[in-house]
């Protein structure tokens, strides 16, 4: 039985952590919901104490999708991320399956190898990427959006390394004496047993291709090809910034972020644990 | 019947000589099994100078082994022994850094797995977890069947092989169920049924029944060695259980350090072991091992609490030697208050007048050996007792398992044993390796 004082210092505690995790989010999420409420309210009111749109309207909304080609860059940015998100698991897989079977001391090198490849800065290749697009005259194409962008696929190889590491040897070692092929091995067998981590890396390779400025800025600065980041960026007109269909559009620009969220959403918690990434 | 090539490093190995004739000197014959005179029998699995290292360290080192056709073989040996490498090798996971594996005469050493003939049953079964038990069971002939049209098997002949495997071994129910919903016999099974429905010349097990608890184990013993006789290809099972290996095999395989240390049926192994390793690898509790110094006219050998008379001629040896005895040999005779024994069946009285000194035993009259010593742990096992015995001196303890209800002594009594002249063995205390039971030298003619 405890003591009354160790029962209030224990009560006394658990209040304390839940206000700082409170605390904690309330700080994370109050942008988010400013920008929800403000993407509703009026021109002259996006700036006003009101927390809420009192006078609430879909305006904001009319003008991003009507004025705005907000459609058209949501698709070209659903066509670049699914695109990297594809070709990073079509290299990764391979490679991870193929990492796993080195000797310890030879996988040991390659991954610090692949390691540094995720070190170096990615806006320190842009300059020679853009050129050798420019060359290629792929710019404004969705090749040249996306193959830059799997300068990435180190990060999907580490981490599907670890899914297969824990498939058991001998799994694999009984197709093969089942007389599997080795790409039989790998279709039959080990893609299926991977499916959830491969649900998982997706989701976060996904996420990480939607949310990318710099490079679609710079290598689609065109309408057709242009994505939703560098496109809200058009709101920010000379006259100012037009920050009611702005946040209009950043709302949109969400939703498929927040669709797979919902969908799937402890493989997505999964995917950045794992990846011990933000 | 084919022999196992005979593969002790060691010298002199004996012949199964069916039960040793009292009396009359049972010798120790080197290699002279009914193999071909090279050692390389055209059936089964041989092994010729495989060696497998991991690192600077030999794994495997087998420069000859053969495993007959037909016959169920167990590889038994400490953890770490090579026995599961071997196994790996000769279903080709993995590849023998020197060597050849021999598979019905073929050399299958690059031969990738599937193409073996080989099926192994792997110590977590490995079952594939997608799939149902069904697909895990025709797997591999659905590849055969994709990999080769035209002769591949049948989807009908496929259907029917499952169907055979699964009654075989009482599967038939659980078809549609996934891995995660068996319980681990039925696991078992299931990976039994995947390994025998490609119909392989060579089933290897690798410790299938680790995973299995006790109950279930016994169980699934029986219906091992019920499937092979059933099957009749050529089996080789993976156990460090030494049980297992005794009571399954028809053939025993027994590996150290990466070397087979003695091969043959498993009574001959048993009954004459190659070394001190295998003596006390095999039989629970293990063999008592005394060191003894030869004594008197060299056909005495005696030390802390042992005394031994041997039949025969005298030993050569003049330095110390193991003696070694399996605890189930030993007779326990009634201590009177002289300390002497009875007469017994070949001796008659004791011929020493019993000695003062409490370390020295009297030496028998007739062949045998004679213990004293204090019961110091009694353990009951159920269909009997096991008693370990200290001597005076510095000797280890030693035990003697005593049958059924047989009077048992009390912690703390002395005790006298008896151990006939033909269950007892003689080692090279150096290097272990046997020496002959009762007489020193390898003598073929009697053969």
């Amino acid at each position: 039985m405890p003591s009354p004082s160790a029962t209030t210092r224990r009560i006394v505690g658990t209040v304390g952590r839940h206000a700082f995790l409170l605390g904690a989010t309330a700080i994370m999420i109050l942008p988010v919901l400013w920008a929800l409420a403000a993407s509703f309210k009026t021109p002259g009111g996006i700036f006003d104490s009101n927390p809420l749109p009192s006078p609430a309207t879909l305006d904001n909304y009319r003008v991003a999708t009507r004025d705005f080609p907000v459609w058209r860059l949501l698709i070209n940015t659903t066509v670049m991320a699914a695109g990297v998100t594809l070709l990073q698991l079509l290299i990764a897989v391979p490679a991870a399956y193929a990492l796993v079977r080195f000797p310890p001391r030879a996988h040991r090198v390659l991954v610090a190898l692949i390691v540094i490849t995720l070190l170096v800065p990615p806006q320190s290749l842009i300059i020679p990427l853009f050129l050798t697009i420019s060359h290629l005259g792929w710019r404004n194409t969705f090749p040249g959006l996306i193959l830059p962008q799997l300068y990435g696929t180190g990060l999907a190889v580490i981490l599907l390394r670890d899914h297969i590491r824990a498939v058991p040897s001998t799994v694999l070692g009984a197709a093969v004496l089942d007389g599997a092929r080795p790409g039989e091995v790998l279709r039959l067998v080990l893609l299926p047993l991977l499916r959830p981590a491969l649900g998982a890396v997706a989701i976060l390779l996904f996420i990480t291709a939607w949310n990318e400025y710099l490079w679609p800025s710079l290598a689609a600065p065109d309408i057709d090809h242009a994505t939703i980041q560098p496109g809200l960026a058009a709101f920010l007109t000379q006259e100012g910034p037009e920050y009611g269909p702005l946040l209009a559009g950043s709302m949109l620009a969400t939703l498929p972020i927040v669709a797979v969220y919902l969908l799937a959403s402890r493989r997505v918690t999964d995917a950045f644990m794992h990846s011990g990434l933000r | 019947m084919t022999h196992i090539a005979d593969m002790t490093t060691s010298g002199p190995t004996e012949l199964p000589t069916p039960t040793p004739t009292p009396g009359r000197p049972r010798p120790d014959v080197p290699d002279a099994s009914d193999a071909a005179p090279d050692g390389i029998t055209t059936d089964g699995i041989t092994l010729a100078g495989i060696v497998k290292r991991y690192g600077a360290h030999p794994a495997l080192d087998v420069p000859r082994l053969g495993v007959p056709a037909g016959s169920l073989t167990v590889v038994v040996g400490p953890s770490g022994c090579g026995k599961s490498t071997g196994l790996r090798v000769v279903a080709g996971l993995e590849t023998p850094d020197e060597g050849r594996v021999l598979i019905d005469g073929t050399d299958v050493t690059h031969l990738p797995p599937g193409e073996r003939g080989v099926a192994l049953v792997f110590q977590d079964f490995a079952l594939y977890p997608h799939m149902t038990v069904e697909r895990n069971i025709d797997f591999g002939l659905r590849l055969a069947a994709r990999h080769d049209r035209r002769s591949g098997p049948s989807r009908a002949e496929i259907s029917s092989r499952v169907a055979e495997v699964c009654a075989m071994l009482g599967l038939s129910e659980l078809r549609r169920r996934l891995p995660s919903q068996l319980s681990g016999g039925e696991r078992q099974r299931v990976g039994l049924a995947r390994a025998i429905v490609r119909r392989p010349a060579v089933l290897l097990l690798d410790e299938p029944l680790s995973s299995l608890d006790a109950q279930l184990r016994q169980r699934a013993r029986a219906e091992l060695v019920r499937l092979h006789r059933e099957l009749g290809n050529t089996v080789v099972l993976v156990t460090h259980d030494q049980l297992e290996a005794l009571s399954m095999g028809t053939n025993l395989v027994v590996m150290n350090r990466g070397r087979v240390v003695q091969a043959g049926p498993p009574e001959q192994v048993y009954r004459y072991p190659a070394d001190t390793f295998v003596a006390t690898f095999l039989g629970s509790p293990p063999m008592n091992l005394h060191t003894v110094a030869p004594a008197g006219d060299g056909r005495v050998l005696a030390g802390p609490g042992v005394a031994a008379r041997l039949p025969g001629p005298p030993r050569p040896e003049s330095g110390p030697l193991l003696l070694g005895w399996r605890p189930a040999d030993g007779l326990l005779e009634p201590v009177d208050a002289a300390g002497d024994g009875p007469a017994h069946g070949g001796g008659g009285p004791d011929v020493d007048s019993t000695a003062v000194d409490s370390t020295a035993v009297a030496v028998p009259a007739g062949p045998g050996v004679v213990l004293r010593g204090v019961a110091d742990v009694v353990e009951f096992t159920g269909d009997g007792t096991v008693v370990t015995c200290v001597s005076p001196g510095e000797d280890p303890p030693w035990a003697v398992s005593i049958r059924g209800r047989d009077r048992v002594p009390a912690v703390g009594d002395a005790v006298r044993v008896r151990v006939q002249a033909e269950h007892v063995h003689l080692f090279d205390p150096d290097g272990g390796l046997r020496l002959g039971a009762t007489t020193g030298r390898p003598d073929a003619a009697a053969k």
